[in-house]
């Protein structure tokens, strides 16, 4: 079992990392975070005092494609440290026990460290029929998320499926599936979708509630730092689309000019998520930049959203107008980066939230 | 930007210009000011910006290579060199298989990532005494 005094800076220096290289580490990670890049300092110098803490995980109704994303995150590197300091003490499909050993691990470290394990939840719990679809060790779904929720610090769903039901719950919703959320309602609850999630946003997070605690959470319970911004707000792509440049056809010539993909069904603007500053496959491409839209699959109800390849409907203006005038306005007052700044960029974020999901819905 | 198609061609894909470049350099312009008047430091992520490559290279040429190339060689390399503009670094972090992870411009005399960190000063405080006691048992064996 692991030793729980340990701290993160005594275990780097085991592994020879010098705090040099942590604080590169730290900087990428804030950078992902749009935390100031200031604050990379302060967050390299808190996380190496942090002390080894416990962690469940339970997965529901799911594919495991969240636990693929992240157990294949990197090849070995600063971020699979802190997911390896953690000590995650139950994971059924990543753990070496099983079956009754798998249990008893579970109730021991709910038992050591009670009331203060983190709970992280991949998929949805099915409901109907007294629950009977998806079951582990012959309890449903929802018994042992109210066993195991009832004496966690925090819980973390990851991925759409635990976060907002996910496919799942795509109609006609035949097995009764809900969210975390819709069950548990006096923790603090910490949604990061994604179908699946960025494999360094679960870190980052996680890296954020071993330091900062529980990061500022919008009104879906996603970390701001991550969900503060779409994919819109961040997509190379945006001059096109500021200057009114389409694609309409996946082989056009706009389209081998790398033009917007708006027209083509993109849903970069209502959907709020990492990818097109992260990206995917260690940081290779998002799906924009290998030329197909996004198709919003962090955002509630994605599946049913009206289509991947509709275009959304234009509550945010015409396009071209109204951030041509922010950009120029920011480039003028010498606010370049302040323009994308989570604290600055109000009249942006403002036009973007007048866009939902019934508005995407309503074109159907 | 290079993107690899189903035949392995390497096709190039142009980036234009947006006019970020000039943006960014407005906002140096007036935290260099601030800098030298106030010792206020300041810090632009590239990394989080909607800059084409062309935006980038753009701005690099405008800012010219100062004296100091700096390689920080730590699970994957980093470059941290000092612009024409003294107080104006520009620092790219890269990971082992030379992915560029993130992308700074900062405003100060020497960034924060230069320094030795205290608590490397001190384990190498130790680290140094064994490299004697080894060195003068060898010599005993000899
Ligand atoms: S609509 Fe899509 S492709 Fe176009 S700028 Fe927005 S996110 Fe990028
Ligand atoms: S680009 Fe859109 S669809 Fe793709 S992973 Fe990101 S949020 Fe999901």
């Amino acid at each position: 079992m692991s030793n729980n005094k340990q701290v993160l800076a005594s275990e780097l220096q085991r592994h020879g990392i010098s705090r040099r290289t942590f604080l590169k580490f730290c900087t990428s990670m804030a950078s992902v975070m749009a935390l100031s890049p200031a604050d990379a300092a302060q967050m390299a110098e808190k996380l190496a005092t942090i002390k080894r803490q416990s962690v469940i995980w339970l997965s529901f109704q799911e594919c495991t494609g969240c636990t693929e994303s992240i157990t294949r995150s990197h090849k070995p590197s600063l971020e699979s440290l802190i997911f390896d300091f953690i000590s995650l003490d139950y994971h059924h499909t990543l753990q070496a026990a099983s079956g009754s050993a798998a249990e008893a691990a579970r109730e021991q470290a709910m038992h050591d460290n009670k009331g203060k394990y983190i709970l992280v939840v991949d998929g949805s719990i099915p409901l109907k029929d007294g629950g009977v679809y998806s079951t582990i060790a012959g309890m449903t779904n929802l018994d042992m998320l109210q066993q195991v929720a009832k004496d966690a610090a925090a819980i973390v769903a990851v991925g759409t499926c635990a976060t907002f039901g996910g496919l799942p719950k795509a109609s006609p919703n035949p097995t009764g599936a809900v969210s975390v959320s819709d069950i548990i309602h006096d923790k603090p609850i910490i949604n990061i979708p994604g179908c699946p999630p960025i494999p360094v946003v679960m870190t980052g997070v996680l890296a954020h509630v071993l330091t900062f605690g529980i990061p500022e959470l919008d009104s879906l319970k996603r970390p701001k730092a991550f969900f503060g911004d779409s994919i819109h707000d961040r997509c190379y792509r945006r001059p096109f689309y500021d200057r009114g440049q389409f694609a309409k056809s996946f082989d056009d010539a706009g389209a081998r000019k790398g033009w917007c993909l708006y027209e083509l069904g993109c849903k970069g603007p209502t959907t709020h998520n990492a990818c097109a500053t992260v990206k995917w496959n260690d940081g290779t491409s998002f799906p924009i930049q290998s030329g197909h839209g996004c198709i919003g699959c962090s955002e509630p109800d994605f599946w049913d959203a009206g289509g991947f390849y509709k275009s959304i409907s234009t509550g945010i203006g015409e396009p071209g107008q109204w951030a041509t005038g922010a950009l120029a306005a920011g480039a003028a007052a010498g606010l370049a980066s302040a323009y994308l700044n989570k604290s600055t960029k109000s009249d942006a974020e403002k036009n973007h939230q007048e866009v939902t999901l019934e508005d995407m819905g309503a074109k159907k | 930007m290079a993107v690899m198609n189903p035949l392995n061609l390497e096709i190039e894909i142009a980036e234009p210009k947006t006019g970020m470049a000039k943006a960014v350099l407005n906002e140096l312009i007036e935290q260099l000011q601030i800098f030298a008047d106030t010792g206020k430091q300041h810090i632009i992520d590239l990394t989080s910006l909607p800059m084409t490559s062309s935006d980038k290279h753009e701005l690099e040429s405008l800012l010219g290579t100062g004296e100091i190339n700096i390689t920080l060689s730590t699970i994957g390399e980093s470059q941290i060199n000092e612009t024409a503009f003294s107080g104006i670094w520009w620092i790219k972090h890269y990971t082992p298989d030379r992915k560029l992870i993130s992308e700074l411009i900062e405003i100060t005399d020497v960034p924060a990532i230069i320094k030795s960190h205290p608590d490397d000063i001190k384990h190498a405080a130790n680290e140094i005494k064994n490299i004697i006691n080894n060195d003068e048992q060898e010599i005993r064996y000899e």
